[in-house]
């Protein structure tokens, strides 16, 4: 059955990103609730629902930087994909990086996509929204 | 008249004339000192006393070379003639005494066997001498020569380590600030012209600006490329020629077919190389071909390879617009560019790349054209033999 609106989170340190991400988002089809923590931590709290992050919602799907302070993008995928219950939720690597060993690692340590943020806007919005449509709206994923 | 030739005192010439001997006992293995000459006492800083009666073995250096020592000696008393061995010795110089420094040198050991009428073996002349200068000479030299090379190597890894991590890292941080720069003048463009103020100035402008960061985000991809070719630690393959070639006519199908271009390609040999680079050689070329035709002429790529016992030389050559002889070598330079932006596309490291991975492999890139109806761009490549047969004479020294 298909919820009315879709949780996002996404991990992304800079504001600039992060905007660009929400207006690609607009004009979608689906209603995302976009969710935003700005460093690996961060993540984990909200993951965890911990700290500040107590009634956080657990998310459809995660979009994830790699490059984050304190703790980097590449630590919270290995210990989200280590986690029996947190492994469920789909992690979309969403970086600037197109280097095969980033690209590599990612999938080593179970990313379920990378996806490398191209310089054209046009296409980072048609990317986001075959992006949505595919995780959560076209596949079925676990029930939370 | 012999009577009247006074008999030389062969004591005393055996004591200080004849070097660094001692006379031994033929009784394999303790080998007994009988006689030592001063020389040799003065290098082993001990007096006669503290030698004559006891085994060789007590005064020799308690090394493995005691070992091949007592084989030479053994030697001697099998063959009956002299045994020689090198070794290298370091005699010290004790402090306040006179005696003289020797240095850690090579020197000769030499079992001379000496026999009397019957054949047997009186003694053993162990004899010690500096082996020769000259050859000393070349093995220190050799040896220093070695140590600068290997010095060498690993400052060029190192170097090549970080100019990798410094090009990764430099393109890297380059591409989010250029990657918000074109996004948010295209999210602005947008809002704008909702406003119905954009003329065509504006468009045009906006168009520089765009293509602008499209032609740096090229350059830095260019750049990590190029950064990336003088890396040692990737595998060296046989690499399936033709397969690649089809894989390339794959990947530029958009522009062949947009272009009418054909590729003929010989019956081509395996080579041996790095996979990923040799496909970006061979990428790079056909590209090119493509991309500098002649107005109203399709393109066509020919490739071919000729045998050249330890290479493989391989020649792509198109129908295109040419290179003026004057360039030949400046099109292989980073950057250099012949033709304008706005004419033909590109950045200008294309031909720098193959070139690189060209003299990476141990071959070498030329070109050919007579300005007007076409190019050649011909370049060697090591045959898998040649390669392996490099690298194991290299793994002996």
């Amino acid at each position: 059955m298909a919820h009315k609106t879709v949780d996002v989170l996404l991990v992304e340190d800079s504001a600039a990103d992060i905007d660009l991400v929400r207006e690609a988002m607009e004009g979608g089809k689906l209603l995302i609730n976009l969710n935003v923590v700005r460093d690996g931590e961060e993540a984990m709290d909200y993951l965890r629902r911990q700290g500040k992050f107590k009634n956080a919602l657990r998310p459809d799907l995660i979009l994830l930087d790699l490059n984050l302070p304190k703790k980097d993008g590449r630590e919270v995928l290995r210990e989200v994909k280590a986690d029996t219950e947190l492994s469920l939720i789909p992690v979309v690597i969403l970086t600037t990086s197109s280097a095969d060993e980033d690209i590599l690692h990612s999938y080593q340590l179970h990313a379920n996509a990378y996806i490398a943020k191209p310089v054209d806007f046009e296409s980072f919005i048609k990317i986001v929204n075959q992006l949505t449509d595919f995780w959560l709206s076209l596949v079925v994923l676990p029930k939370k | 008249m012999i009577d009247q030739i006074p008999a030389p005192n062969f004591e005393k010439i055996f004591e200080t004339a004849m070097g660094l001997q001692l006379i031994l006992l033929p009784d394999s293995p303790r080998f007994t000192i009988v006689a030592v000459s001063e020389p040799y006492l003065k290098a082993v800083q001990k007096n006669r006393d503290q030698m004559l009666g006891k085994s060789l073995l007590e005064v020799f250096p308690k090394t493995k070379d005691a070992d091949e020592l007592i084989i030479s000696l053994n030697q001697a008393i099998k063959t009956q003639m002299p045994a020689t061995f090198s070794l290298q010795i370091l005699f010290a110089k004790q402090p306040g005494t006179e005696a003289p420094e020797f240095k850690a040198d090579f020197w000769n050991l030499t079992n001379t066997p000496v026999l009397d009428g019957s054949g047997q073996i009186l003694n053993l002349v162990h004899r010690i001498e500096l082996a020769d200068p000259q050859a000393l000479a070349l093995v220190e030299a050799k040896e220093l020569l070695e140590a600068r090379v290997n010095k060498r190597t690993q400052d060029l890894l190192r170097s090549n380590t970080e100019l990798e991590q410094f090009a990764y890292i430099a393109s890297h941080d380059l591409q989010t600030p250029l990657r918000h720069i074109s996004s948010y003048v295209q999210l602005l463009t947008n809002k704008i012209r909702k406003t119905n103020t954009l003329d065509d100035k504006s468009e045009k402008w906006i168009k520089y600006i765009l293509s602008g960061t499209v032609q740096m985000k090229n350059l830095i991809s260019d750049l990590l490329s190029y950064s990336r070719i003088g890396r040692v630690d990737i595998k060296v393959e046989e690499i399936n020629t033709v397969e690649m070639i089809s894989r390339i006519k794959d990947e530029l199908k958009d522009s062949i077919h947009k272009t009418k271009a054909t590729i003929f390609f010989d019956q081509l040999p395996m080579v041996f190389g790095i996979k990923s680079q040799i496909e970006q050689l061979f990428l790079n070329l056909i590209d090119n071909a493509i991309k500098f035709r002649a107005t109203g002429v399709d393109p066509i790529v020919t490739i071919k390879v000729e045998d050249l016992e330890a290479f493989w030389r391989f020649s792509v050559s198109d129908n295109g617009i040419g290179v003026d002889s004057k360039y030949f070598e400046r099109i292989f330079l980073m950057f250099h560019r012949l033709h304008s932006q706005d004419e033909y596309l590109g950045t200008g490291i294309g031909l720098a790349i193959c070139k690189k991975i060209v003299e990476f492999h141990d071959g070498k890139i030329s070109v050919n054209s007579d300005g007007n109806s076409g190019t050649v761009f011909s370049f060697s490549l090591p045959k898998k033999e040649t390669v392996t047969a490099k690298n194991s004479s290299q793994a002996e020294i």
